[in-house]
C-alpha cells in the first residue's frame, strides 16, 4: 500500500487526457511512451492496454519496472506512480471493459481502427507520489450519487412485485439520478438474448426488441458480466443496422424479436450498461441489464458506474424475492368472467405458431414467450369467457414454453402489456391483484392460428 | 547530431513534452518539461522543468545522463522521441526562462483555438515560477517517430523528415 490511495485518483484513470508511461531497457535506456489509457483495476492493481508490440513492451517484458503520470482531468493536479508488470490478460472481463473504453477514445481521438486491443497489461502500484497539487477546484458532480442512491434504495425497498419495481427504478433513475434515457433489459434463462422491459426517454420505447450477449455496451455487459462504460460513444458499440443485421443472421433468428427496433439516442455522447446480477455462479447468474446513456459526453464515471451496480445489486435482491413471493402465492380468486363485447368491428388476431408471433388486424405485435402468453389468454377467453389469470397458472400452461424462473414470467406480462398499450388500445391488460391479470377487451375478437 | 528542420520546427511549435530517467537499479522517472530550446540546429536542447515536480528525475539524469524526452503536437497528436546518454542538470538562465513562459502562453492560445474551452486544457501547460525553474541539457543521440499507431517507435535516420519520414518497423522505439 502507498500512503495515496489509488481509489482517489480514478477520475484521473478516466482515458479524459492520455497519459505517459515511462519504462527502461536491459541497456539502461529510458523510453516514454504516449499511452491513451491507465485502467483502475483495484486500489492496488492498474491496467495498461497493450494495442502494437511497442517499445514500452519490449521494455517491461524485459525489465517490469515503469512509471507513469496521471493527470486530473479537471483539476489539473499530477501523480506520478510507479509500478511493476505482472501479466497480460487477452480476454474475460477486464480485457472487455478496456477494449469497450479503448473504442470510446479512439473514436474521441479521431483514431477508430488505429486502436485496437491485444491485451491488458496488469501492474502493481507500488509507489504514488504527488507531483503538483490541484490547480483549479474541483467541479460540483451532476448528482449527489450517495444520496441518490438512498433515496432510491428506500423507495425500491418497497417494491413487492417486479411490474412496481420497474415503474419505481424507471421514476428513480431519472428524479435521483438525473437520468432520463434508460432501458430495463431482462435475460432469457437461457442466456442467448435479452429482452427489453421497459425504457424511459426514447421516441418510441422498444419495448420487447431483442439483442445477443456480446452486442455493443449492454451485450458485453450481459455476456461478461461485467459494466461497461464507453465515456466517449463510439459506432463500434452502437446499435442500430449492424445489431439487427446479427439478430437475423443468428441461426435462432426465427426465434428472436427482429422486428422491434432498440431504442437509443442518435447523438449518444456516454453509454454504461450494468449487468444484474443474481446468486447463482456464471451463465445463470445474469438476470438482466440496466443501461442508461446521455448526449453528454464523460457523463458516466467510476463513481457512477459504483452507484448503478450497487442499485443492480438491490434490483437483482428484489427480482429473487418476487420469484419467491410468485412461488408461493395461493391460487385463490375464483375465475370471473367476462361480460361479452358486441359492439365494434372485431380485431382480427393471428398467431403463427412457428414462432408465437401475433398479429392484430395485420399489424405486428411481439412474438416467442410474450406472444405465446396473448394467445394463450384471447384462446381461454374464446372458450370460457375467462379473463382474469393468474400468473400461476400461465407458469403451469404447457403451451407457453416458460423459461425456468418465474421473475422473467413477470417481465414478459410487462413488456407485452406495454407493447399492447403502444400498439393496441382496444386489448389490455390490467392488474388484477398480487400475482393476477384481467384482460380487458373494448372490442370483440376473432382468432385465427395462422399457417407458417 | 544536428536535427531536420522539420524536427525542430516540430520542437518550436504547440507541443506536450515528458521527459524520463531511470536509477541504478533501472527503475525510471518521468515528469513534463515546459519547453524545450534547441541550440545549434538542435546539436544541444535545453529542456526546461519544474524543480518541485521533478524531484526524482532531476536525481537520476544528474546519476546517469540518460534521457528520453518525448514531443506531442498538440493539433496533430505527430509525436516524436528524442534520446540522450550526456544529459546534465543545468541552472535555468534567462533565456530559458523566458522561453519557458512563452511555450506555455503558445499552446494555451493554440488549444482555445482548437476549441478548448479556457480551463483544465490551459492549466495543464502552467510554466513553473521562475524560482522553481531548472533546465536539462543533452545532445540528441537518437530520434525516433512516435505518433500513435502501429509505425510508433520507428528510428529516423538522418536526413529523414517528419513528415512522409522513411521508418524503420524494426527499430521500435
Amino acid at each position: 500500500m502507498t500512503a495515496i490511495d489509488l481509489t482517489s485518483l480514478r477520475a484521473s484513470l478516466e482515458g479524459a487526457i492520455p497519459s505517459e508511461i515511462a519504462t527502461c531497457d536491459a541497456a539502461g535506456i529510458p523510453n516514454v511512451s504516449v499511452i491513451s489509457d491507465v485502467h483502475f483495476v483495484d486500489p492496488e492493481h492498474v491496467a495498461i492496454s497493450y494495442q502494437f508490440f511497442s517499445k514500452t513492451r519490449a521494455n517491461i517484458l524485459a525489465n517490469p519496472w515503469a512509471s507513469v503520470l496521471l493527470k486530473h482531468p479537471h483539476t489539473c493536479a499530477q501523480h506520478r506512480v510507479s509500478l511493476r508488470y505482472l501479466r497480460t490478460e487477452h480476454e474475460g472481463p477486464l480485457f472487455e471493459t478496456m477494449k469497450a473504453k479503448l473504442a470510446g477514445i479512439a473514436s474521441h481521438e479521431g483514431m477508430s481502427g488505429i486502436f485496437r486491443l491485444l491485451g491488458a497489461d496488469i501492474y502493481r502500484v507500488m509507489e504514488i507520489e504527488l507531483v503538483r497539487g490541484d490547480l483549479l477546484p474541483l467541479p460540483q458532480p451532476p448528482v449527489a450519487l450517495l444520496s441518490a442512491l438512498r433515496a432510491s434504495l428506500g423507495q425500491l425497498r418497497f417494491c413487492r412485485d417486479v411490474d412496481s419495481l420497474v415503474a419505481t427504478l424507471l421514476a428513480c433513475l431519472e428524479r435521483e439520478f438525473r437520468l432520463p434515457h434508460v432501458m430495463l433489459l431482462m435475460a432469457d434463462p437461457s442466456c442467448d438474448r435479452l429482452y427489453t422491459v421497459a425504457s424511459q426517454g426514447y421516441p418510441e420505447s422498444g419495448v420487447g426488441a431483442e439483442i445477443l450477449p456480446g452486442q455493443g455496451v449492454i451485450g458485453v455487459a450481459a455476456r461478461e458480466r461485467t459494466p461497461i462504460r464507453l465515456t466517449h460513444a463510439t459506432r463500434d458499440y452502437l446499435y442500430g443496422r449492424a445489431i439487427r443485421d446479427a439478430l437475423r443472421a443468428s441461426p435462432m433468428a426465427a426465434q428472436l424479436e427482429t422486428e422491434i427496433p432498440l431504442p437509443g439516442l442518435s447523438q449518444s455522447g456516454s453509454q454504461i450498461a450494468v449487468p444484474i446480477l443474481g446468486p447463482a455462479p456464471g451463465r445463470d447468474g445474469l438476470l438482466g441489464v440496466l443501461y442508461a446513456e446521455s448526449p453528454e459526453e464523460g457523463r458516466f464515471g467510476y463513481d457512477e458506474e459504483d452507484a448503478l451496480m450497487i442499485l443492480a445489486g438491490e434490483i437483482a435482491a428484489i427480482l429473487r424475492e418476487c420469484a419467491d413471493a410468485a412461488e408461493n402465492a395461493q391460487d385463490i380468486a375464483p375465475p370471473v368472467a367476462a361480460v361479452p363485447v358486441t359492439e365494434g368491428q372485431p380485431l382480427t388476431i393471428r398467431h403463427y405458431r412457428a414462432d408465437d408471433s401475433i398479429f392484430i388486424d395485420d399489424a405486428y405485435l411481439i412474438k416467442g414467450v410474450a406472444g405465446a402468453i396473448l394467445w394463450h389468454l384471447l384462446g381461454t377467453f374464446e372458450r370460457t369467457g375467462r379473463v382474469e389469470f393468474s400468473n400461476k397458472e400461465l407458469r403451469l400452461a404447457p403451451q407457453i414454453r416458460l423459461p425456468e424462473f418465474s421473475e422473467n414470467l413477470e417481465a414478459r406480462l410487462i413488456l407485452l402489456r406495454r407493447r399492447l398499450a403502444e400498439r393496441s388500445p382496444h386489448l389490455v391488460i390490467d392488474k388484477a391483484g398480487r400475482g393476477r391479470f384481467r384482460l380487458n377487451l373494448a372490442r370483440p375478437v376473432r382468432l385465427i392460428e395462422a399457417e407458417a | 547530431m544536428s536535427l531536420d528542420p522539420a524536427i525542430l520546427a516540430l520542437l518550436a511549435g504547440p507541443v506536450a513534452i515528458c521527459i524520463a530517467g531511470r536509477d541504478q537499479d533501472l527503475r525510471p522517472s518521468l515528469c513534463y518539461a515546459y519547453g524545450c530550446r534547441a541550440m545549434d540546429s538542435g546539436a544541444m536542447l535545453r529542456l526546461i522543468l519544474s524543480r518541485s515536480e521533478a524531484g526524482p528525475v532531476l536525481r537520476d539524469i544528474a546519476a546517469n545522463g540518460h534521457v528520453a524526452a518525448v514531443f506531442s503536437d498538440v493539433r496533430s497528436f505527430r509525436t516524436l522521441q528524442i534520446k540522450g546518454i550526456d544529459a546534465r542538470v543545468e541552472v535555468s538562465d534567462p533565456a530559458d526562462r523566458t522561453y519557458s513562459q512563452a511555450h506555455c502562453h503558445n499552446i494555451a492560445e493554440e488549444l482555445v483555438t482548437l476549441g478548448y474551452a479556457p480551463g483544465p486544457a490551459q492549466r495543464f501547460f502552467t510554466a513553473p515560477e521562475e524560482s522553481d525553474c531548472i533546465t536539462i541539457a543533452f545532445s540528441p543521440a537518437e530520434v525516433f517517430q512516435q505518433t500513435p499507431g502501429p509505425n510508433a517507435g520507428a528510428r529516423l535516420r538522418r536526413g529523414e523528415t517528419l513528415a512522409g519520414s522513411k521508418t524503420t518497423p524494426d527499430a521500435a522505439s
